[in-house]
Parts: C-alpha cells; structure tokens; sequence
C-alpha cells in the first residue's frame, strides 16, 4: 500500500484546504478513500448517533500535480484510512502560502497520514513543516460499508435559495427549537419552520429553481404522479441542518435539496471540482 | 515612586503588562536605581517574566521609597509590592484607546495604602486608579545568559509564524537545536494515545535567524502558552526576540533587548527527561571546554574534588553534618567563580541575584510550600552561608529564586519533622549538585518541568528524594573517582 501525492499550485492548495476544512466541520471522523482517478471523504454514521451520512468525491487531477498510489492489490487498487478531518485541517492550515505540499502515506509512530509542507523563507534554503496525522487502515473486508449510498427515491426536489439568506435564517431558528421542519413542493415553493409551546415560526422562500433529473435519475414512481403543490416534509436535527450550511467553505455553485417526505432529506452540493452529498435523517415527533 | 510614563510609551507599558498577565497573576512592582522593574511568575513557578524600563522610558522616574523616610534609603529598602495582575490589567485594558486619550499616566506608589495610576487624557479628564497591593520581597529568577552556550536572536515575525503552524491547544513545544538548523515539535504526551495524535514538526535552518550560536546539540521543551505571551510583545514592539538556553531540564531565556529605554527578561522551565540528560551530558562537558568557559571550566574542577572530599566523608557522617560543610565548601568556590554571574558551569548558569526570600516565606505560610519553609528552616540550621543553599536546591533546574538572606520567620516551623526533612533536603541538594558538577545523569525520569521554581520543586524533590538517593549516590562516587 501506497501513496504519494503533491500539490504546487498555491490555489490548488487553498482550495484542498477550504474542501478539507468543510468536511472537518462536518464530521469528528471520516473515512478518506482513495482510488487511482478519485479522491473520496466518506461518513456513514450509526443510526444510534444520528444517522448522519456523508459522500464527497474529489476527482484529483483537479487538485493534485503528482498523485501515485499503489492498492491493497491490483484487483483492490484502492486505499481506505480512517481519521479526523480536523487534524488533516490542521496540517493543510500551514500551508496557506506554502511552495509546495506533499502528502504520503507513512509508517512512522503508527500509521500516518504525513503533510509536508514547504514553506517560503528569507534565506535559500525553505522552511518545512511535516505534520503527521495518525490513520487507520481499514481492512479490505469492511469497505463494504463505505459503499457510495443510492440516490434517494425524493419526492421533491428544489435548488436551495441563497446559502447566506438561509443560514441567517437557521441560526436565528436555532435559538427557538432544536427541530426543524424543511417542506417544499414542485412549484418552488419551501418552508422553514420550528415549533415552540409559545410560537411557531415559519419563513417561506418562493420560486425556488426545480432541478431537472434526467429520467433513469429519477427513478422513483411515486414522485411522477405526485401533485405539484403537495408538501413533503422532514423534520430534522436543527443542529445538523445548521451545521452543513455553517461548514460549506467552498462556495457551492448551488446545493439541491431532495426531500424523501418523513424519512430523509438529502442535500446535493455542486460545484465543478468536487461533489458532495449530505445526508440528515428525519427525527419523529 | 513616582513615575510619568508619557503618552507615546503608553502602549509598550500596556502591552507589557498585557504579556505578563498571560503568565501569571500577580504583578511585583519594583522601583529601582536602573528603572522601574516589572515582574510576574506564574501559579507553576515554571514561567518568569520581568521588564525593566529604564529612567530614559519615563517623562519623570523617582525610585525614592518616599520622602518621609530618608534615613531608610538604601537601594535595599525600596518600597516594593505585588498587585492583583486583574486589577492593573483593568487599568490598561483597551490599549488603542489608551494610545489615542492618554497623554500621560502617572504611577505613584509610597507608604500610603494604595499603589495609584492617573491617567491624564484630552479635554482634561483625569483617570484615577487606586489599587490595593500587598508588600513583599523581591521577585527575582536565577538566571544568567552570558554562560550559554546556546543563543539565537530571530525576528519575532519569523517565531509567530512558527508558532502559528501549532494548534492554539498545544501546552508545551520542543525545540531542537544543532549547528545548522533548528526544529520546533509539539510535544506529545504519553498519556492519551501517541498514535492519535497530530504530530507536527518545523525545521529552520540556521541563516533564517539574526544570531546564532549553537554550542550543545541539545532539544528541550518548554511550555506554548508562555511563550505566546512573549511573541505577542516582541511582535508588536518590533524587537528581535534572544533565546539563551543550555540542555534539558536547564531554563530556557527568552529576552528582547536594544531598545535603550526597556528591556524584557523571560526565564522558562524546560522539561527534563532521562534521555536527553545524558545526552547533554558529554556537550556539557564539551561546553565547558570550549574557550571562553575555562575559568568555569576550572572552577568547575575544583568543585568537584571538593565535592569529591565531600563524597568521601559523607556517608559516615550525619546529614546536617554533611550539609553543613557542603556549604562550606561552596562559599569560597562562589567566590572565586567571580560574582554573580560568572559562576561555574555547575551552578546552572543561574545568576544569583540575591533577593529577598520574602515571597517565599509567604508562601511558606500557605501549607503548599511547606517544602519551601523547610529550605528556610535548612538555611538557618544548616548553616550561616545561606546563600549557597538555596540556590544549590535551586540552581540545576530551578531558574527562579527569591532572594537568599537569611530569615527568621517561622522560627517554630515543623520542629517535629525538622530533622527529617532537613535529611530529605540535603539529598536532593546533593543529587543536584552531582549533577551539575560531576554531571552525572541524575535526572529522575518522567518528572513532568523539575525545573520548576523554589517552593514546589523542592517539595517535590524532597518527595522523590529518598527513592532516588540509592541509586544516584552510588553513580555519584563512581563518576568522581573517575575525575579524580
């Protein structure tokens, strides 16, 4: 097993850094992936925890100038580690004006994850920083559970409206309830609301865009004969809602939001380098 | 005292204490000849900071202890005092505010009940601060720079950006010299899991500093949050930040010097650990050997044969007899090793300032340093010479010391456990200075910053003592017949 891989380009580095940091804020621990094309950071949280789910997969030639890896075997050429984004965060925070970043797989006081990082100086000769962050290497027989999760049957599917107007909007939510309910329809048409014994507060945003999903994407019968102005609603953890909209540090050119009504809602960053999907499970009254 | 600090130096006075208030709690204020002398240590004992600005820094600077006293008017008995860090901090809390208000602040302190800062802003508005303090001795560390065989002189920008690449939770660095380069670690503990740890690890290499003379490969460690405080002062000052340190387990000196009107003292405990002891053993000795040391160098000899002597008669005699003539045979060597701060290489480098032991007796009184009063009590029953006893429990790791005159209080202290202590206390002075002198790797192992200060180190010396005293006191007679 494996891995090396280098990043010049100081943008390059930035915006690893600003994807890296985002996943930190999702997660305490993930699952870095890595495949020959793609790089992938991965959650599957136990229900008992809250059934939070996390798929991002970086193509790496996007990122990365040098990217060399060698799998568990040929047929298996693939690499899975676990750790905490934090400390990769951490490690990717002293690079922001970095020459050059080097990560690699190493065997050092346990297995790690090593960032080196060359650093510009007043002299000739640079300054290098190396952090190792500590990995598990996962065994080949658990990596069926980090198998990428299907595509939801969603009822409803509707781009977000500005991700600054709405997490304004949650922050303030979050004062007043721990749950929140997101319901849309196929008009464009979504809700906020959370609940109080006092209040009930709802903020309405209108003529949202409707994604348009090809056919085999939207594979789900139910949706096809669903009434345009029906509702369908989840009522999720106000604290992870909040926390996926405070975390996104890459500037997403749009986020979709799937809505399974009752049972999940399913949000779809998009952006040219990179995808990300978040899944929050709806929690019952 | 009375003192005008002018507006312009405002802010290098506010920050000063801005510094010295995230290392410890209270403030000593002392008016001296040379300048008015600020002072911290923190709750540990591990970290010291001190400024001194000179008359130059001040509109008007008067160190008389008070015009009522004149007969009282030695340097000696200047009027000193400690106050709340939180209380003077209030006073200097919004440093922008104050540069642009203030066009002078006046500090007057003397026999009445208040230490007073008036801050004379524009449109004629008077600010006054009336502030309770306590007297007391003299807080002074026991530090000397020049017989380091380390130095190195960085920007403090080059050092921010250091420190910036560890995480604001990090406790402790270690830093790692040689010839050609430096290397800053966080330090890991062993107690949650190493493994999952983020290690993190930068490496400078020599021409990145202004000076650098590295004479002993050594690493040492050493705590962040302290020296934070530091970088934020030297930084904003501009200054160039001077680090003095020898080995592990020696303190590391941190000091910000050229600017005429001020300058700032920083004296750490580092961590010492069995392993780089001995590996500092034999570049001690290289140290030593190097031209320049050789007056220590020789006194150094003459020590230890003297210690040798001492060895010898040691083990049939009792302890108080021991340490009574250990003493006595330090006296002159102190003396020939030429003044306070060109000791030997033995006494740690540690300038002897001879200050009061106030501080200390005070906090004798609280039962945590109950170690401390034995120290005194051994001061006084062991002998007359007390300048060689504190400092010979304080010297090897022990960079801060309060004062070294001989005291009377707590006459009646621990009579019962006198004897014994007394005991426990000449061991570790023992141990110590076999370490120093004949450098011996005498280091426990795992004891978390030995190098704490006065009190609490030789309390928990004292504690480690009769374990250790086997072992080191054998090691200690084979290495001083190998030099004799």
């Amino acid at each position: 097993m494996r891995f090396r891989a280098k990043i010049v380009d100081i943008a390059c580095i930035q915006h690893f850094t600003r994807v890296v940091s985002t996943i930190s804020k999702l997660c305490k621990t993930c699952t870095f992936r890595l495949t020959p094309g793609k790089i992938y950071f991965i959650l599957s949280e136990q229900v008992a925890n809250g059934g939070v789910s996390m798929w991002c997969e970086l193509p790496q030639a996007n990122f990365f100038d040098q990217f060399q890896m060698e799998g568990v075997s040929a047929e298996d050429n693939e690499i899975y580690l676990e750790l905490v984004p934090d400390n990769m965060s951490r490690a990717l925070k002293s690079a922001q004006a970095a020459k050059l970043v080097k990560i690699k797989l190493t065997k050092k006081h346990a297995a790690c994850l090593t960032f080196d990082i060359e650093l510009p100086s007043l002299t000739n000769q640079s300054r290098t920083v190396v952090h190792d962050v500590p990995v598990n290497v996962i065994a080949r027989r658990l990596w069926g559970e980090y198998q990428e999760p299907a595509m939801p049957q969603f009822d409803v599917s509707v781009y977000l409206p500005a991700l600054k107007t709405i997490k304004t909007v949650v922050e303030k939510m979050k004062n007043l309830s721990n749950f929140l309910v997101l319901s849309a329809n196929r008009n464009g048409d979504m809700t906020l609301k959370v609940e109080t014994d006092l209040a009930e507060v709802t903020t309405l945003f209108r003529e949202l865009e409707i994604p348009s999903w090809s056919r085999e994407e939207e594979s789900g019968v139910s949706q096809s004969d669903r009434d345009t102005d029906e509702m369908a609603e989840a009522r999720v953890d106000i604290r992870k809602f909040s926390q996926f909209l405070a975390g996104q540090q890459v500037n997403p050119d749009r986020i979709i939001c799937n809505i399974v009504d009752g049972n999940i809602l399913h949000f779809f960053v998009l952006h040219e380098d990179l995808s990300l999907q978040y899944f929050i499970p709806t929690v019952a009254i | 005292m009375k003192c005008i600090i002018p507006g312009t130096n405002i802010k290098v006075f506010g920050k000063a204490i801005h510094s010295l208030s995230k290392i410890g709690e209270e403030l000593y204020l002392e008016p001296l000849e040379h300048g008015l002398a600020l002072r911290t240590v923190n709750a540990a004992r591990s970290a010291y900071g001190c400024f001194i600005f000179a008359p130059e820094f001040f509109y008007h600077y008067d160190d008389s202890s008070g015009g009522t006293e004149g007969e009282m008017e030695d340097v000696e008995e200047t009027f000193k005092c400690k106050i709340q860090m939180k209380s003077v901090l209030a006073v200097f809390r919004s440093l922008s505010t104050l540069e642009r208000t203030v066009d002078r602040c006046k500090i007057t302190l003397d026999e009445g009940p208040r230490l007073v800062f008036q801050l004379y802003c524009k449109h004629s508005i008077t600010k006054t601060y009336n502030l309770t303090f306590q007297e007391c001795e003299t807080l002074q560390a026991v530090f000397s720079k020049d017989l380091c065989p380390n130095a190195i002189t960085a920007q403090a920008k080059l050092l921010t950006e250091v420190v910036q690449n560890f995480q604001l939770s990090l406790e402790e660095i270690t830093l790692i010299v040689s010839p050609e380069k430096v290397i800053l670690k966080n330090y890991v503990e062993s107690e949650p899991d190493p493994s999952k740890v983020l290690h993190t690890q930068m490496s400078l290499a020599a021409e990145e500093f202004d000076y650098f003379q590295i004479g002993v490969d050594t690493e040492l460690t050493f705590c962040l949050k302290e020296l934070r405080a530091i970088l934020a002062f030297a930084e904003a000052a501009g200054m160039p930040l001077s680090l003095h340190f020898e080995t592990s387990g020696k303190p590391i000196v941190f000091s910000l010097e050229g600017d005429p009107a001020f300058d700032a003292n920083f004296v750490m405990a580092t961590l010492a650990d069995l392993g780089s002891t001995q590996g500092s053993q034999s570049s001690q000795q290289q140290a030593i050997n190097r031209p320049g040391t050789s007056m220590a160098g020789t006194s150094k000899t003459k020590r230890t044969v003297k210690k040798t002597q001492q060895q010898g008669s040691k083990r049939n005699e009792s302890d108080i007899m021991e340490n009574r003539r250990f003493q006595a045979n330090r006296q002159p060597n102190r003396s020939c090793a030429g003044g306070n701060s060109f000791l030997p290489m033995d006494s740690g480098f540690d300038d002897m300032m001879n200050d009061g032991m106030d501080d200390v007796i005070a906090m004798g009184a609280n039962e945590m340093e109950a170690a401390m009063s034995q120290e005194t009590e051994q001061q006084r029953n062991g002998t007359s010479r007390h300048e060689a006893s504190p400092e010979r429990s304080a010297s090897p790791e022990i960079p801060l010391e309060l004062g070294k005159r001989p005291r009377t209080h707590y006459p009646d202290e621990k009579p019962t456990s006198h004897d014994q202590s007394h005991d426990d206390v000449s061991m570790v002075m023992e141990e110590e200075g076999e370490e120093e002198e004949v450098l011996v790797p005498g280091t426990p192992p795992s004891k978390r910053f030995r190098s704490m200060f006065f009190g609490i180190s030789s309390q928990s010396q004292a504690t480690q003592a009769p374990a250790e005293t086997a072992d080191t006191a054998e090691v200690l007679c084979e290495d001083t017949d190998d030099e004799d």
